[in-house]
């Protein structure tokens, strides 16, 4: 096995692929060129392979974060433009039968959906500020990250296929532009959260199990929101909060919207805050949020 | 010098050989090589994660350019990379000068 091939195989068990890793040997491959026989001097190919995965494992991480975050932003928002055409389009339809209990089902994915995407979003986004703050991070603290945002766009890409099929079992019984902005509202961000978690994948592949501890995510982050940030992450308790109050906030709003009543917000609110409760208790060590 | 006494001052070397000119990979460990009189005694290949960090952090930029039929990536210094490069000199000369200062 030559130098070259025994890197190319320690990149592919680091994870690095694609025109990344075409780059890295094509440069390796000129090296070698210009001076036959320095291979002795280039090092350990495990350790170079195992460098450059650090080093992607900052950026790749980075666009997955950004990636997912905005694709939880835009399932957001179409849940909200779902939410207000109902409302528009006269209310939630009567429906009788089977087509009742699919409606219920589809009913309760969207709910849970919704409320383990906002709660594994947030904490993604806190510990992500964190990172960009550290000047080292272990591969375990990227994976977390990940975790959080993965767990996130899945939960979101439910409720959105959950959203769909809500469409699909009501647009008989509602106007043809309740199904159009439904459709629209549900697969736009479908198609998101899927480049999402497709972006999280490449990341997790160059986070490997163990390895030295490298660089953080870097960048500044105001000190005003770095405080905040530290104070909620300082105890599992705080941390609950910070996804709490804003996820209890955000069932209150939407549902006075949507609905044009505060009292259809304040009870689905007080129904999230239960929820959100029994989720902490589910989900919480997964999440990293218990110890 | 041993590779691990290099460790943590490979950027601003990096950065610093390609001062003067672009250079690819190859040319950059000759340069240090040059510059040093062969005093660093780094595995070649540790360069080009650095190499790859530092166009990331936007110190520098590359391109490809062809040499005898293969593909060469040729790096240089950024605005930015520049700006970087002055900053840690001066950190280093004012780290270096109290190090002597110490041990005279």
């Amino acid at each position: 096995m030559t130098w070259l091939t025994s890197l190319d195989t320690e990149l592919l068990a680091a994870g690095v692929r694609g025109p990344v890793r075409a780059r890295i040997l094509a440069e390796l491959v000129d090296h070698i060129e210009c001076e036959p026989g320095c291979e002795s001097r280039l090092g350990d190919p495990a350790a170079i392979a195992a460098e450059f995965a650090a080093d992607l494992r900052v950026s790749t991480t980075r666009r997955a974060a950004w990636r997912a975050f905005g694709a939880l932003a835009l399932a957001a928002v179409g849940v909200l433009v779902t939410q207000r055409a109902y409302g528009v389009a006269g209310g939630w339809p009567t429906v009788t039968g089977a087509r009742a209990t699919f409606v219920s089902l589809t009913g309760i994915a969207i709910l849970l959906g919704i409320q383990i995407a906002f709660a594994a979003g947030i904490l993604g986004a806190l510990r992500a500020l964190r990172l960009r703050r550290a000047r080292e991070a272990s591969a375990a603290e990227f994976r977390l990250v990940q975790r959080r945002f993965r767990v996130a766009c899945v939960a979101a890409a439910l409720a959105d296929a959950g959203m769909l099929a809500h469409t699909a079992l009501l647009a008989s019984l509602l106007p043809w532009w309740w199904t159009a902005i439904s459709v629209g509202a549900a697969a736009g961000p479908l198609v998101a959260l899927v480049i999402g978690l497709r972006a999280l994948r490449g990341a997790t592949l160059v986070t490997a199990d163990g390895g030295p501890a490298a660089r953080a995510l870097g960048g500044d982050v105001p000190a005003v929101v770095a405080a905040i940030a530290d104070w909620f992450s300082a105890h599992w308790l705080r941390l609950a909060l910070a996804v709490g109050i804003p996820t209890t906030a955000f069932m209150l709003l939407s549902s006075a919207f949507a609905e044009s009543s505060w009292t259809e917000g304040i009870n689905r609110a007080l129904g999230e805050a239960v929820a959100f409760g029994c989720c902490l208790g589910v989900f919480g060590r997964r999440l990293g949020i218990r110890a | 010098m041993k590779a691990e006494s290099l460790k943590g001052h490979l950027d601003v070397l990096v950065l610093a050989a390609l001062r003067e000119q672009p250079l690819h990979g190859y040319a950059v460990i000759e340069e240090l090589r040059r510059r040093s009189e062969g005093a660093f005694d780094l595995a070649e290949g540790t360069v080009y994660p650095v190499l790859h960090r530092l166009e990331a952090d936007g110190l520098l930029e590359s391109s490809w350019t062809t040499v005898s039929g293969r593909r060469r990536r040729v790096y240089e210094l950024s605005a930015k990379g520049t700006k970087a490069l002055g900053q840690r000199a001066t950190e280093w000369r004012a780290f270096a000068k109290a190090v002597e200062a110490v041990i005279a």
